[in-house]
């Protein structure tokens, strides 16, 4: 999905620059421009390895707003599993003067868990394990609590006039993007 | 001294099965794991409600202790402990099950009071506890022993299932006397009577302290057909009368019609109004001279089927072969031939004998030696080897009448001249039945070895007498007391009954006589013209209502069937030879039996049963029983321990369950 994005902004003769978080920015792809440059773009993101620690979107803005020069674009690709809240990372984004774009990635599993009965949960960033035993009630619990998590997404967008596209990772990136440019009228 | 005893010590071998309990609770079951992307929401759901850190260390523990303690309330519910009083007062019980026809009835769920006793018999079979010992006894008919003492409960549950229902009356009191001889060892044994209480003696089986009544059904209203009984008329051949009681078992008024069927032939319908507890008797006069099943049928739909039938056997009438020797007499001729089942054939040459099962009828024609078989002599004119001809009679007025003699029944003669009428001097002993003033006889009955003879002195075409309502009825008293009154009565039997029957006609030609009944008037020797050879009685069956067949032994002739426990018609018919040895069996319903249902067949002996019971048609009990459902046997000395450590098993499984859904225990 990034790869495609930055893509299509290569081809206008666009700047793009990456970056890759965690709890801090892992990796930086400097600034750079031409469709001749793709390939270090998609040599970035094959050598990105999960960190093993926890999101933090916050420090990752702090970083960003201290590299850049100028303002611009900024789409935010992320599950936003933020502990500390997603909001700072985006509001320092935003008081900077530049234009977030959150697209929110999570798999069909998380938002509908199947799981009953005696688990054992591990977090596949931290490696954190809790034992749990899941009812029903609790398994609806869940899906209630995600649920207040996507709406406070969109409350908080559409609040500051964000654009925020939501897609499981089953879904192809390719029909994302045209999704997202039908919605932004850039195509039938 | 033990308090508690277990009477069943092996099954302390079920206690190890705490030990997979405590190795599971030792090595715990791995958990599944799952990876998600964040435990975000997980811990933000389960750090809302966090058990305490004591709690949470010992719920396992108390899951531990709850699976213990089930597993030993089960292993001491296995061992089954007596307490030491119980173990010295094992019960033995004697369950008397009612199978009578008032426990066919249909009660408002659709199941017989049977059905319903059988249900309660397995709730008390089934709440006996070990070492207890219990008997089946069936009280419909006669009173049975279904089943001895004893403790196996399935053999018990079995015995109760497969009792059969019967049409036989209650017999309550006889099972519970053969209970109590069942018991005469153990003063502490009960009796059990599973009853619908329709019996008339219930108040004395209530005052017996030992007796337990419980009861099933409640009151039904029923009609019943109570009396029925057919028999050929005593004044018309061809003609019958139905005797008809039909009874209304209710509080209410009922109208019903009764349907008569003779052979499935539509004989009469009678409409009844019967008011409540009434009977109302009817006595119907039908003719027909042929026999056969006479069937009476309510048209109502009521609790009780079995008495809404009533089945009769009307006797066939046979004609009679009557052969006329005679020069022409037209009034001889003529009343013979009005005689009802007369079949007359007119010649002029006396034959030899007279025909088979028939009568030989001579008119003024008298050979030297007097036919064999019954014979009348009609204005005698020679002499013979019974008589010899005298000279006419001075005087041949009719002076007495033997009014005692079913010859002369209804003949009213007095003062009636005999003219023509001649002196007879009889060979051998002879019954005057006419006389005149001096005491000669005018009609006489001679006694004979090859049949009697009856002899009227009088020249009919000179005299008034063929011309009075006497002579026809004369004839007709003759020729019927020839033919004897055989098939006169077959009385329809009610169940529970047994009766003797004679079956020694049954290997010879001669028509069957009635079963039961007996008429001293019949000649004694009139049977014995063609049918003097005897043969040896061959082996007897009995043939139910329901096509099950019963082997029958012979006794000097006699066979003795009964008790009768379905109505409908039994039949007793020569055994055959590839099944004379059978036991019970089923008989293929078929072209076998068809021949035997024929009334024509004399080797067939043929008997109606009905129910015809009072006590049995009143579906209304006789008094306040109590009901056997939720009882058990707690009144002979409540449950055994083994069950309350059952429910407790129970009871603590479930909590276990309901704490581990409620994560109180792990």
């Amino acid at each position: 999905m990034a790869a495609a994005l930055a893509y299509i902004a290569l081809a206008d003769l666009d700047r793009v620059s990456m970056l890759a978080y965690s709890d801090t920015v892992k990796d930086v792809l400097p600034l750079t421009r031409g469709k001749n440059r793709v390939l270090s773009v998609l040599r970035f993101l094959e050598n990105l390895e999960p960190s093993g620690a926890e999101t933090r979107l916050q420090a990752a803005a702090t970083s960003l707003v201290h590299r850049a020069t100028r303002s611009g674009l900024v789409i935010v690709l992320s599950d936003l599993y933020d502990q500390q809240g997603f909001r700072e990372g985006l509001d320092l984004l935003r008081y900077r003067r530049f234009e977030p774009h959150v697209i929110q990635m999570h798999t069909a599993a998380e938002a509908n868990p199947t799981w009953l009965g005696d688990i054992e949960l591990e977090d596949s960033e931290t490696g954190d394990r809790r034992k749990l035993t899941i009812t029903e009630r609790k398994l609806r619990q869940y899906k209630q609590l995600y649920q207040e998590f996507l709406e406070s997404i969109d409350h908080y967008c559409r609040t500051y006039s964000l654009s925020c596209t939501r897609t499981t990772t089953d879904l192809p990136f390719d029909e994302l993007i045209l999704r997202m440019m039908r919605t932004a009228g850039m195509t039938a | 001294m033990n308090i508690l005893e277990f009477a069943n010590p092996s099954g302390w071998w079920w206690a190890a099965l705490a030990i997979p309990i405590l190795l599971l609770y030792i090595l715990k079951i791995r958990l599944r794991r799952q990876t998600v992307p964040t435990l975000l929401f997980w811990d933000r759901l389960f750090d809302e409600k966090k058990p305490r850190a004591w709690w949470q260390r010992l719920r396992h523990l108390l899951s531990l202790l709850l699976q213990l303690a089930f597993v030993a309330l089960l292993v001491a519910a296995l061992l089954d402990p007596l307490w030491s009083w119980q173990k010295n007062q094992q019960r033995h019980i004697v369950l008397v099950v009612d199978n009578s026809a008032s426990m066919q009835a249909i009660e408002q769920d659709g199941a017989s009071r049977l059905d319903a006793a059988r249900a309660s018999a397995g709730v008390l079979i089934r709440s006996m506890r070990s070492g207890d010992r219990m008997a089946v006894l069936s009280a419909g008919g006669r009173s049975n022993v279904v089943l001895g003492m004893t403790d196996y409960q399935r053999a018990l549950l079995e015995a109760v299932d497969t009792l059969p229902a019967t049409d036989g009356p209650t017999d309550v009191t006889a099972a519970v006397a053969a209970a109590e001889r069942l018991l005469a060892d153990d003063e502490q044994g009960e009796i059990v009577v599973l009853t619908d209480g329709c019996l008339d003696d219930l108040e004395a089986l209530q005052a017996n302290e030992r007796v337990k009544i419980y009861g099933v059904g409640g009151p039904q209203d029923n009609l019943a057909i109570t009396r029925y009984q057919v028999r050929r008329s005593l004044l018309d051949a061809i003609g019958y009368q139905v005797l008809l009681d039909v009874t209304n078992f209710s509080d209410e008024p009922r109208d019903c019609r009764v349907e008569l069927t003779l052979s499935d032939d539509l004989v009469d319908v009678l409409p009844l109004e019967i008011e409540p507890g009434a009977t109302v008797t009817r006595i119907l006069d039908h003719t027909s001279a042929a026999g056969g099943e006479l069937v009476a049928k309510l048209d109502t739909t009521d609790a009780l089927a079995t008495d809404d039938t009533g089945v009769a056997v009307l006797p066939k009438r046979t004609p009679v072969p009557v052969q006329l020797v005679s020069e022409g007499n037209l009034f001889l001729q003529g009343v013979l031939e009005s005689i009802p089942l007369v079949d007359l054939q007119v010649t002029t040459e006396a034959p030899s004998v007279a025909p088979a099962e028939g009568i030989l009828v001579l008119d003024r024609v008298v050979p030297q030696q007097l036919p064999a078989g019954r014979v009348i002599v009609v204005d005698p004119q020679g002499s013979c080897d019974a008589w010899t001809l005298g000279e006419p009679m001075a005087q041949p007025i009719v002076a007495s009448v033997d009014e005692e003699s079913p010859l002369t029944q209804h003949v009213r003669l007095d003062n009636v001249l005999f003219p023509g009428a001649r002196q007879l001097n009889f060979t051998g002993p002879v019954d005057p039945l006419i006389q005149d003033p001096l005491d000669s006889p005018l009609l006489a009955r001679i006694r004979r070895g090859g049949g009697d003879a009856v002899v009227l002195s009088c020249n009919l075409e000179k005299g008034d007498l063929p011309l009075r309502i006497a002579f026809p009825v004369l004839m007709k008293n003759t020729i019927e007391w020839f033919q004897g009154n055989s098939g006169e009565l077959r009385p329809a039997l009610a169940t529970g009954r047994m009766v003797s029957l004679d079956v020694s006609s049954t290997a010879t030609d001669a028509p069957q006589q009635a079963p039961v009944a007996e008429n001293d008037d019949e000649p004694e020797d009139l049977a014995v013209v063609e049918s003097a050879e005897t043969t040896t009685a061959r082996p007897m069956e009995l043939i139910s209502p329901t096509q099950q067949t019963i082997p029958l032994a012979t006794t000097d002739d006699q066979v003795t069937i009964g008790p009768l426990l379905e109505t409908g018609l039994w039949t007793v018919r020569p055994a055959k030879e590839n099944d004379g040895n059978a036991a019970l069996t089923n008989t293929s319903a078929g072209q076998d039996d068809a021949s035997v249902e024929s009334d024509d067949d004399p080797s067939v002996i043929r008997v109606a049963c009905n129910l015809v019971n009072l006590a049995e048609s009143d579906l209304r009990p006789r008094g306040e029983l109590d009901d056997v459902e939720g009882r058990g046997l707690l009144t002979l000395g409540g449950q055994s321990l083994w069950f309350y450590l059952t429910l407790l098993a129970a009871a603590l499984i479930a909590a276990e369950w309901w704490l581990y859904q409620r994560r109180i225990v792990g």
